[in-house]
């Protein structure tokens, strides 16, 4: 167990340095560079654009500019280039605003997905699992944007109330109560929007799951002991079902740094996707580097605990 | 023997499969019955519906694609086909258990054999904690498992094959049936580890004054442990005898050409015999006799007409008249 633990961190380790170096070069590969001369913008004159090459190193070879930047990065001094602020704040504070979009979101995926897709295993071919594959394929199907436009639409009309944005503006000394139902209200729609992709195709994935195991030998096995239905599907079904969904569940974690540029835009939001989104564009290359190693790790933590939660949940997997 | 009380009997059970196209008669009319405390064999070629007529017993046809169409199971007094999902659970497990083919797959891989063999006993019985550890490790031990404590705690996978299927025995077990159903219990072990099993099944049959259904399509286990044994052939039976008589004055081409093509000392060197042709498609079978593509004996009424059964006295029956004229009485 030890053995296998350490093990997986140092591959983790070397797997994150090849990212952390193939990402550098890409980006700097890619197409555009933050020190072009401008000929439209008079301040931006060679001899300007030379001093910021020099303070950045942007004059020195590649692989220095990668230890400059990885050196500042684990330092914490990395700052974005277009407005010379830390990048780990300015992150830290847009992962803030991120967070209870993400968890908004990802409790409402995960707590309906797997009763909605069982159901429709056990009931398969009734109308209940043929109105929920119908609506599923109807949600994957709808562009985002359309349908927050429609929920939009609906929601304000409706119900008279804001969701643009985190709060509305100049509520500053209005009573808690109101000014935390103004909050939820501006949350509930961005949370559900980005939602329903992951429902619908969650439900789906656990609909297939349970229905291959539903077919499995040991469930005939189950029923001819007399069991009832109820602990033949949500013991010995799902118990096994379950299992693919422990790796999915390590997964959970990077989407803490992603966050949906369409619907953070839609919706105003000062999230981590459109961050990232307008560092991309600036070619601000700290940013960019800085939220794409933060992303890895992320990625390789989730991979991490799945790997040892799997290890919990199959007896099969022994070290 | 013949004294013995009926247990189980199943008549004209008829099943069959729908797919989108055609209907496979998979059962067509099938009777045997099981008496108290003897050993009943049903044996036959792959497909022949073996297993889908045993499944209908426990009613675990999966609906659709499959569909009992006619036919009564009567056990207890009672008919099996028309008891509802609850009496029927009361039953499955309880007084009417199944070892099936494969042990590895047959056992539910994330919980342990401890806990998959007392569930058995904990839906059916009302007892305590510790008496239902005494009695698994009972069920273990009767079984040939040796260290029963220490496999209560394990995983299927953690056990050999044969060490499964004991489990999977002992589990058909815990509620004391008065009837196990056994398809093809040993096909997935090798030999060895068959033999064993099938002297496990003897003895345990003996002991426990049960009654087993055991399905095969191996003449040789058939002449091992059963009492009396039914042949089927695509659907139907084709013959029914006691052990004995079968092996020594097969009635019905069918189960001549079965004992012609088993290996044998006397036949060393000679090449085996085997059945010219194959079985037919539940969804295509021939009219007549299903098996006059197949026999050497048929004659033009076998294309027409499925013959009834011949009687031959002491409960030897056969699905042929054309040998029944040429010779009714030996
Ligand atoms: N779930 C199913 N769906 C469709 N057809 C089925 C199904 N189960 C059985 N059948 C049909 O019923 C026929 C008899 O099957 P069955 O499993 O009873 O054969 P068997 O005698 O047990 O053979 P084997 O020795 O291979 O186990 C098969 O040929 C198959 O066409
Ligand atoms: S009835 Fe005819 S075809 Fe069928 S087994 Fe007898 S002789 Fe052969
Ligand atoms: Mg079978």
């Amino acid at each position: 167990m030890l053995a296998f633990i350490s093990r997986s961190i140092i591959q983790k380790i070397i797997t994150l340095f090849f990212v952390s170096v193939v990402s550098f070069l890409i980006i700097h590969l890619a197409p555009g560079k933050p020190s072009q001369v401008d000929p439209l913008n008079p301040k931006f004159t060679p001899e300007v654009v030379e001093r910021f090459r020099k303070e950045f190193h942007l004059d020195k070879p590649l692989h220095v500019q990668y230890l400059y930047f990885y050196r500042d990065l684990f330092t914490g001094q990395t700052v974005s280039w277009k407005d010379n602020q830390s990048v780990l704040n300015k992150i830290w504070e847009r992962f803030l605003n991120s967070l209870p979009l993400f968890i908004v979101g990802t409790i409402l995926t995960w707590t309906l997905s797997f009763p909605i897709g069982i159901r429709s295993a056990i009931f398969r071919g009734h109308i209940y699992d043929r109105s929920t594959t119908f609506f599923s394929y109807l949600m994957i199907s709808i562009p985002g944007f359309f349908f927050a436009y429609i929920l939009i639409i609906f929601v304000v009309t409706r119900f008279h109330v804001p969701v643009i944005g985190m709060e509305t503006f100049g509520l500053g000394d209005a009573p808690i109560p109101h000014v935390l139902m103004d909050r939820i209200w501006h949350l509930l729609l961005p949370s559900i929007l980005g939602a329903t992709g992951g429902i619908a195709v969650l439900s789906r994935y656990v609909r297939s799951q349970m229905l291959e195991v539903e077919g499995q030998e040991y469930i005939r096995t189950a029923k001819a002991k007399g069991l009832p239905p109820e602990l033949v599907h949500y013991k010995h079904a799902l118990r096994n079902a379950l299992l693919p969904f422990v790796t999915m569940f390590g997964l959970i974690l990077p989407g803490l740094i992603g966050g949906s540029v369409i619907i953070e835009s839609i919706f105003s939001w000062p999230g981590m996707g459109r961050m990232a989104y307008e560092a991309i564009l600036a070619r601000d290359y700290p940013v960019i580097l800085t939220v794409n190693f933060v992303s890895a790790v992320l990625v390789l933590v989730g991979t991490f605990i799945s790997d040892i939660l799997y290890l919990v949940v199959d007896p099969r997997i022994r070290l | 023997m013949a004294n013995k009380t009926d247990l189980i009997s199943v008549n004209k059970l008829k099943v069959n499969f729908r797919n989108n196209t055609e209907i496979a008669r998979a059962v067509d009319g099938v009777s045997y019955t099981v008496r108290r405390e003897e050993t009943v064999c049903l044996v036959g070629e792959s497909g022949c519906g073996k297993t889908v007529s045993a499944l209908s017993i426990l009613g675990l046809i999966d609906s659709p694609p499959g569909e009992i169409v006619s036919g009564e199971i009567l056990f207890a007094g009672k008919n099996l086909l028309k008891l509802g999902e609850q009496e029927l659970q009361r039953i499955r497990g309880n007084h009417i258990s199944m070892v099936f083919q494969e042990p590895l797959t047959s056992l539910n891989p994330v919980f342990t054999i401890g806990d998959q063999i007392t569930e058995a006993i904990r839906i059916h019985k009302v007892i305590a904690p510790d008496e239902l550890y005494e009695r698994c490790i009972q069920l273990l031990k009767d079984v040939g498992i040796t260290a029963p404590q220490e496999r209560f705690n394990d995983y299927p996978h953690q056990l050999s094959g044969g060490q499964r299927q004991r489990v999977m025995i002992a589990m058909a077990l815990a509620c004391d049936p008065e009837l196990m159903i056994a398809d093809e219990p040993t096909t997935a072990l090798d030999v060895t580890v068959q033999a064993q099993i099938l002297q496990l099944l003897k003895s345990l049959q003996r002991s426990r004054s049960m009654s087993v259904l055991y399905i095969t399509h191996d003449l040789g286990v058939v002449a091992n442990i059963a009492d009396r044994v039914y042949v089927m052939y695509a659907g139907i039976i084709v013959e029914q005898a006691y052990t004995y008589q079968l092996f020594h004055h097969p009635r019905h081409p069918y189960t001549q050409g079965l004992l012609a093509s088993l290996p044998n000392l006397s036949k060393r060197g000679q090449r085996l015999y085997s059945i010219p042709g194959t079985v037919p498609n539940p969804a295509h079978k021939p009219p007549g006799c299903p098996f006059h593509p197949r026999c050497p004996f048929a004659i033009d009424n076998c294309r027409i007409q499925c013959p009834e059964m011949c009687n031959y006295g002491n409960e030897h029956l056969a699905r042929c008249p054309v040998l029944y004229e040429k010779n009714p009485d030996i």
